[in-house]
C-alpha cells in the first residue's frame, strides 16, 4: 500500500522536476526527449560538473527540468554526489523522476535506496522495458509500486513510449500524495544494527527537518558520512552529540553494513516483482557444470589442453615442412646469386649460412607459434579458457600460492616479462616474490615456438610426446619450486579469496582472432629475426676459420675443454653453449645451434659448396644435428632448455619488481641448477632405453 | 549478501559467480549486482584490469601479445579484496 500523506496545495506555477538515475539508465535520453531543443548546458556554480536544464510544455503548463548528475549513491564522496544530494536536501526540485533500468532492476535501484528516509516526492520510471522483455524479464510494476510506496511508470525513453502516462501524472500532480516507504528497509536496519540504530534514531528525532527523517540521518551517521556528521556536530546540543558519539562507538564498518541492508531490501523487492522466463538447462549448461567442478573440471581441462597442443603442433609441423622446402630453394638461389657476383667465399658463407638460415629458422619457429595461437585462440574465443583458469586456480591455492597469482601465470603464457609485471596485483611482497619465482616456469609463446622447432628437428612428428612430457614435468617443477620458496615466503594470512566471473560461451569472433594471431606472430617474428640472425652471425664468426675446419676455431677449443664437464648433464659443448645463450632469449639458442652444427658437422653448408665443390645440400643443419646428437642428448638439451632462466629481460624485470638483487640471483641460480640437474637425470634415464 | 561475499573473500576460497549464486540460492544477476556494488564502494577490485594497464611491463601494449592475448579472453573478471 502506498503511504498517503497530506500535501500542501500546489502553489508553484512552474513545476520543478529533478531527473535522477545511476549512470547508463537513460537519463540523458529522457531529458532530450522531454526538452527537445529547449535546454541549456553549463556548469554547476564553482564546479566542473556539467549542469543541464531545460523546459517543456504540456497542455498549457510549463515544467522546468533539471538533469541531476548521474551517481550511484548520495554519500557526498564526489562532486556529482554532493550536487545531487544538496539539491534534494535543499528541496530545489518538487519531484524527482528516478530512472531505473528495467533490464537490470537490482543493479540500477541502489540510488533509490539512498532516498529512503528523505521526504522528497519520487516517481520511478522503469526505463528500457523493451530490453527487459527481450531478456525474458517481466516486471510487475503495480506490485513494485506497492512495495516502494510511490508511483512506478514503465517507459521506453528512446522511443517515447509511456510518455503520456508521465505527462498525465505530472499534470494531475498525483505524486504529491506519496512518499517512499521506509518500513521494510527500516526493518533491515533494526535487524542488523539492533539497538544501536534505534537509539541513534531516537537521539536524532530533534534534528530531523522537512527534507529528511531521523532514520535517514541515523543511517548516514552509521555510514560515517563526513558532511552529515559535521553538520550534526555543529547543530546538536553538546549532550545530544556526546550521546551520539557514544552510540556510534558501538558499531563497526557501518558503511558496508548499511549497504548490505539496502542491497538485501532491493533484492527482496526485485525477487518479488520480477518474473524471469524459465529456461531448461542446456547441454552447454551441463557441460559448464562439469567443466567447473573441482576434479572433473581439471580432467576435462587437461584433456582439452593436451589435444589442443597436439593439433597446434601438427599445424606448425606441416607448415615448418613447407618452409623447409622453400628454405632449400632459397639457399640455392642465395648461393647462385653470390656466386654470380663473384662474392668472396667468406661473404657467401656469412650471407647463406648465417643470414638466410637465421631468417628461415625464425620463420619456422613463428609457424609453430601460429599453430598454437590459432588453436588456443579459438578455445579462448569460445570462453572456455576462463574455466581452465578457474579449475586450476584451486590447484595453485593448494600449492600455497596466492589466488591472485593466477594473473601473472596467465600473462606469462604470452610473455614472462608481462607475468612478472603482472604480480603487482598481489599486495604482499613475499607472495609476489613467490609468484615470480614460480611463474618463470610457465612457457611463453617464444618458448613454444623454439621447443617445437627443436623437438621436431630431433624427433620429427614424435616431438609432441616429448613436449607433453615437458609440460607434465613443469607441473612437478612448479610444485617443488612453490614448496622450496614457499617455506620462507608463504604466509597463510597473506592469502585472500577470489570470485571469478566466467564469461558465457559464445561463437568465436574470427576477425578478432585473426587480428590477435597477426599481432602475436608478427611481433614474435620481428624479435626472432633480430635475435636469431644476430646470434647466428656472431657464432658463425666465432666458429669461422679460413680453411673451413671448425677445429681450428677458438670456440671449438673452448668447447672441447668444457665438454667433459657438460657431458655430465648429457650436453655436448655445442648444446651447452646453446643452453647458456638461451638465458639471454629463447630464440638465441636457435642461432647457436644452426651455426655450430652446420659448421661443425656438415663442415659448413655453403662453405663446402664453395670450396670443396660438394654441392649445396638442403637441411644440413638438421642432418648435422641428427648425425652427432644422440636421443638421450637431445632429450637432455630439451629439458635443460625448457627449465632454464626464461630470458635476460625477465631477470631485469624481476630485479625491477622485487627490488632485490639477492632474491633475483637466488631464483636465477635455482633455475640454472635445476635445469642442468633435470637434464642430467633425463640423460641417465634415456641412456637405459636408447 | 554484501557482507557474506566479503566474508568469503576474507578467506582464501576461490569461487565463481555461478558457484556463489548456487551457494546463496539466488540468481547470477543478483550476485553480479552485489559485486558491482562492492566494487563501486571500493571494497573489491577486478584484478584483471589492474594487471593489464598499458606499459606495466615497461613496454607499449601495441603489438605485445602478452597482456592482450592473455587477458582479453582468458578470464572474464576476477574480483578480490582491494
Amino acid at each position: 500500500m502506498m503511504q498517503n500523506i497530506t500535501a500542501p496545495a500546489n502553489a508553484i506555477k512552474t513545476l520543478r522536476i529533478g531527473l535522477l538515475g545511476q549512470p547508463n539508465t537513460g537519463k540523458s535520453t529522457l531529458f532530450n526527449t522531454l526538452t527537445g531543443s529547449r535546454q541549456h548546458v553549463g556548469n554547476w556554480p564553482g564546479k566542473t560538473v556539467e549542469k543541464k536544464e531545460g523546459i517543456f510544455r504540456h497542455k498549457g503548463k510549463t515544467y522546468r527540468i533539471l538533469d541531476l548528475p548521474g551517481t550511484y549513491s548520495l554519500s557526498a564522496n564526489s562532486e556529482e554526489e554532493l550536487i545531487t544530494r544538496q539539491n534534494i536536501m535543499d528541496q530545489n526540485v518538487d519531484v524527482v523522476l528516478m530512472l531505473v533500468d528495467a533490464s537490470q532492476l537490482e543493479r540500477s535501484m541502489f540510488l533509490l535506496a539512498e532516498l529512503v528516509g528523505m521526504k522528497q516526492r519520487v516517481v520511478v520510471l522503469l526505463n528500457m522495458m523493451d530490453v527487459a522483455k527481450d531478456r525474458g524479464r517481466k516486471i510487475d510494476e503495480t506490485r513494485l509500486s506497492e512495495r516502494l510506496g510511490i508511483p512506478v511508470l514503465p517507459i521506453v525513453a528512446a522511443r517515447g513510449i509511456g510518455m503520456d502516462k508521465l505527462y498525465d501524472l505530472l499534470e494531475k500532480e498525483d505524486y504529491r500524495k506519496y512518499i517512499l516507504r521506509t518500513d521494510e528497509l527500516r526493518k533491515q536496519y533494526e535487524e542488523v544494527f539492533g539497538s544501536v540504530f534505534l537509539e541513534l534514531e531516537q537521539s536524532l528525532q530533534v534534528l530531523q527537518t522537512d527534507a529528511y527523517t531521523s532514520m535517514w540521518l541515523a543511517v548516514k551517521l552509521l555510514e560515517g558520512d563526513k558532511g552529515i556528521t559535521a553538520e550534526i556536530q555543529n547543530t546538536a546540543e553538546k549532550d545530544v552529540w556526546d550521546n551520539i558519539k557514544r552510540i556510534l562507538k558501538q558499531t563497526d564498518n557501518g558503511l558496508l553494513t548499511s549497504a548490505d541492508c539496502k542491497f538485501n531490501w532491493l533484492h527482496e523487492i526485485a525477487k518479488t516483482t520480477t518474473v524471469e522466463r524459465g529456461e531448461k538447462e542446456s547441454i552447454l549448461g551441463k557441460f559448464d557444470k562439469a567443466a567447473t567442478s573441482p576434479i572433473l573440471g581439471q580432467l576435462i581441462a587437461l584433456s582439452i589442453i593436451a589435444l589442443a597442443m597436439y593439433v597446434s603442433f601438427k599445424i606448425g609441423y606441416a607448415l615448418m615442412n613447407g618452409v623447409g622446402v622453400v628454405y632449400g630453394y632459397a639457399m640455392q638461389a642465395a648461393y647462385a646469386g653470390m656466386t654470380a657476383i663473384n662474392a668472396p667465399a667468406f661473404l657467401t658463407g656469412l650471407v647463406c649460412d648465417a643470414f638466410v638460415t637465421g631468417v628461415f629458422y625464425s620463420l619456422m619457429m613463428t609457424f609453430f607459434v601460429f599453430g598454437m595461437t590459432l588453436v588456443f585462440g579459438l578455445i579462448e574465443e569460445t570462453g572456455y579458457m576462463a574455466r581452465v583458469s578457474y579449475v586450476f586456480d584451486n590447484f595453485m591455492q593448494r600449492l600455497g600460492l596466492h589466488g591472485k597469482a593466477i594473473m601473472p601465470f596467465l600473462l606469462s603464457f604470452g610473455c614472462t616479462i608481462a607475468g612478472v609485471a603482472g604480480t603487482r596485483v598481489i599486495d604482499s611482497g613475499k607472495q609476489r616474490l613467490l609468484a615470480i619465482a614460480t611463474c618463470w616456469v610457465v612457457p611463453c609463446s617464444a618458448m613454444w615456438g623454439v621447443i617445437s622447432l627443436m623437438g621436431s628437428t630431433f624427433f620429427g612428428a614424435n616431438a609432441i610426446w616429448v613436449i607433453l612430457l615437458l609440460f607434465v614435468v613443469a607441473f612437478i617443477h612448479l610444485k617443488i619450486t612453490a614448496a622450496i620458496f614457499g617455506r620462507s615466503l608463504n604466509n597463510k594470512e597473506d592469502r585472500t579469496g577470489l570470485i571469478m566471473e566466467l564469461p558465457p560461451y559464445h561463437k568465436p569472433n574470427y576477425k578478432a582472432l585473426l587480428r590477435e594471431i597477426w599481432l602475436r606472430i608478427s611481433s614474435i617474428f620481428r624479435k626472432a629475426v633480430k635475435v636469431i640472425v644476430g646470434v647466428t652471425v656472431v657464432f658463425w664468426l666465432l666458429s669461422y676459420t679460413p680453411d673451413g675446419n671448425i677445429t681450428g676455431s677458438l670456440i671449438y677449443k673452448f668447447g672441447t675443454v668444457i665438454e667433459p664437464f657438460t657431458m655430465f648433464f648429457g650436453l655436448s659443448w655445442e648444446l651447452f653453449i646453446a643452453f647458456l645463450i638461451s638465458a639471454i632469449g629463447k630464440e638465441s639458442s636457435l642461432g647457436v645451434i644452426t651455426t655450430l652444427f652446420a659448421q661443425h658437422n656438415a663442415m659448413g653448408n655453403v662453405y663446402n659448396a664453395a670450396f670443396l665443390g660438394t654441392g649445396l645440400a638442403t637441411g644440413d643443419v638438421a642432418s648435422g644435428m641428427l648425425a652427432s646428437i644422440s636421443i638421450p642428448q637431445a632429450l637432455a638439451f630439451m629439458f635443460a632448455f625448457f627449465f632454464n632462466v626464461p630470458c635476460f629481460m625477465t631477470v631485469a624485470a624481476t630485479v625491477g619488481e622485487i627490488h632485490s638483487t639477492k632474491w633475483t640471483l637466488r631464483i636465477m641460480f635455482y633455475y640454472l641448477i635445476t635445469a642442468l640437474l633435470l637434464a642430467g637425470i633425463v640423460y641417465q634415464i634415456a641412456l637405459l632405453f636408447f | 549478501m554484501l557482507r557474506k561475499i566479503m566474508d568469503i573473500l576474507n578467506t582464501s576460497a576461490i569461487i565463481s559467480v555461478d558457484g556463489l549464486a548456487e551457494k546463496f540460492n539466488i540468481d547470477r544477476e543478483s550476485v553480479l549486482a552485489a559485486l558491482e556494488q562492492l566494487q563501486r564502494m571500493g571494497y573489491i577490485a577486478d584484478i584483471t584490469s589492474q594487471a593489464c594497464e598499458s606499459g606495466q611491463c615497461g613496454k607499449s601494449c601495441n603489438g605485445c601479445s602478452g597482456c592482450k592475448g592473455a587477458l582479453n579472453k582468458f578470464v572474464g573478471c576476477i574480483y578480490s579484496i582491494k
